[in-house]
């Protein structure tokens, strides 16, 4: 894999299993870089399971099985050479809750990157990835102060400072501002803006709102199936296929 | 699911249909006046129009309340803007009746200098017109907006027709020239009406379709 070209994901024929459950069936689609992609759907339709897989984040659960490709730089990252761990630092990961460490706003941006043995100037690294996520001119005199004093919406940004200060390509999102009012939600999605330039982003939402608002392309899926994958515009405004109409519409789900 | 979000989509299409059932109102009496020269019946259909008006803004702000409290979207959003846009048709529509009034309250003292056949015609197309466009519009009918937009060349033929007749007349005769100025001149706007139903018949075709169409 050679991070320093396109930072796309491929899917292909993509099917996911907990056991004998079937959760994914057969996917195939194209993430393209530098997009905001929404996964949307009814709660255990399987977008959260999907997410997961794009970073082998499903390895860590014992009985779930991955089939068919990811390809990320051309490369399949579930082939028997493909370091998981390295993985997830091309592809990293914001979940739901905000999780910052026990430690200060400083250590849990640097965490990463030291135990990767970030060589670099760790403050300048620290300090550019809490400006990327506009959290700087909040945190500035208080550094070393413990990263859980900050507010929801704050802890959220710091999560995402410490993703971005691995130098991933793909940055995955599980509902990242499901937890957050609505102001905190307003800064976090201006990020999303911000940080699309840089990133490919693959984002889980509940909000169909924000889907509409953040994303390039939305993908909805039923029952482990993608019943539509397209440019939101169109997803949002003209579905082809009425049982997308009827979940974004909020008359089922 | 969605229960409020449903109903009040429903009592938006209600108040559409009410709207033009009150145009519908309006151009009957704006008819009735003229072909019996009622300027009682006039003055009725000229006041009358007020409740359109109201009903407009009505429409407009439960609109609006909906799209900022419901959230619509695909294709209840594009029903709700094209309700939107064709409540102002509707309005246009029932300001030609209030024309048509104006016209017959002046001319109710005077003989006319023609038998008054096609100028009803228009209105009584207009008003099925403006029914049928609404109607195609609430109920999602696809074949009824084309099909009504497609009567708009009746409304021009008739428009044209009125037209020759009524400069025929002033040749004939120039004392007929006042009258039939102003009959030319509600020729015309009647001929307007048959427009805006066809662009309520092409917010019909958007709300179904998602695309601008030609009619």
């Amino acid at each position: 894999m050679n991070p320093e070209t396109s930072a796309g994901l491929d899917l292909k024929g993509v099917n996911i299993f907990y056991g004998d459950f079937h959760a994914v069936h057969n996917l195939s689609m194209t993430f393209q870089s530098r997009e905001i992609t929404a996964l949307i759907g009814p709660s255990g339709c399987g977008k959260s399971t999907l997410l997961r897989s794009l970073n082998r984040m499903n390895d860590l659960i014992p009985s779930s099985r991955t089939e068919g490709e990811v390809i990320f730089h051309g490369k399949n990252i579930y082939d028997a050479d493909v370091d998981p761990v390295q993985v997830r630092r091309w592809i990293g990961m914001v979940f739901q809750k905000p999780n910052p460490f026990p430690k200060t706003i400083f250590e849990n941006v640097a965490w990463g990157a030291r135990i990767n043995g970030y060589k670099g100037d760790m403050e300048e690294l620290v300090v550019t990835s809490i400006q990327r996520v506009a959290l700087w001119d909040e945190v500035k005199d208080k550094l070393q102060k413990p990263a859980l004093a900050l507010s929801g919406g704050q802890q959220q940004r710091l999560c995402i400072a410490r993703t971005i200060a691995v130098k991933p390509e793909i940055i995955l999102m599980d509902e990242p501002t499901s937890a957050l009012d609505p102001i905190s939600t307003a800064k976090i999605e201006d990020l999303l803006d911000e940080l699309k330039k840089s990133y490919t982003i693959i984002i889980v939402t509940h909000n169909m709102q924000q889907a509409g608002r953040v994303s390039d392309k939305a993908a909805f899926m039923l029952t482990g199936v993608m019943e539509e994958f397209g440019p939101t515009d169109q997803i949002f405004f003209n579905p082809k296929n009425p049982k997308t109409e009827a979940y974004i519409s909020g008359r089922f789900g | 699911m969605r229960e409020h979000f449903t109903q009040e989509i429903l009592g938006i299409n209600q108040d559409m249909q009410k709207m033009s059932v009150l145009v519908e109102e309006n151009i009957r009496r704006s008819l009735k006046a003229l072909t019996s020269q009622d300027a009682k019946l006039a003055k009725e259909a000229i006041a009358a129009d007020a409740k359109v008006n109201e009903l407009e803004l009505a429409i407009t702000d439960r609109c609006v309340l909906f799209i900022a409290k419901e959230q619509p979207v695909a294709g209840d959003l594009r029903h709700i803007v094209a309700c939107l846009k064709a409540v102002s048709d509707i309005e246009r529509i029932g300001d030609y009746a209030v024309h048509a009034a104006k016209r017959a309250k002046e001319l109710a003292d005077e003989k006319y200098i023609k038998p008054l056949v096609d100028i009803p015609k228009m209105l009584t197309l207009g008003l099925e017109m403006c029914r049928d466009g609404v109607g195609s519009l609430v109920n999602h009918d696809r074949a009824l907006a084309i099909a009504t937009a497609a009567r708009d060349a009746d409304m021009d033929n008739l428009n044209k027709q009125v037209n020759r007749e009524l400069l025929a007349l002033m040749f004939e005769d120039k004392d007929n020239i006042k009258q039939a100025t102003k009959l030319q001149f509600l020729s015309r706007i009647l001929e307007r009406m048959g427009d805006h139903a066809v662009t309520i018949c092409s917010w019909a075709l958007y709300s179904v379709d998602g695309e601008h169409s030609e009619l």
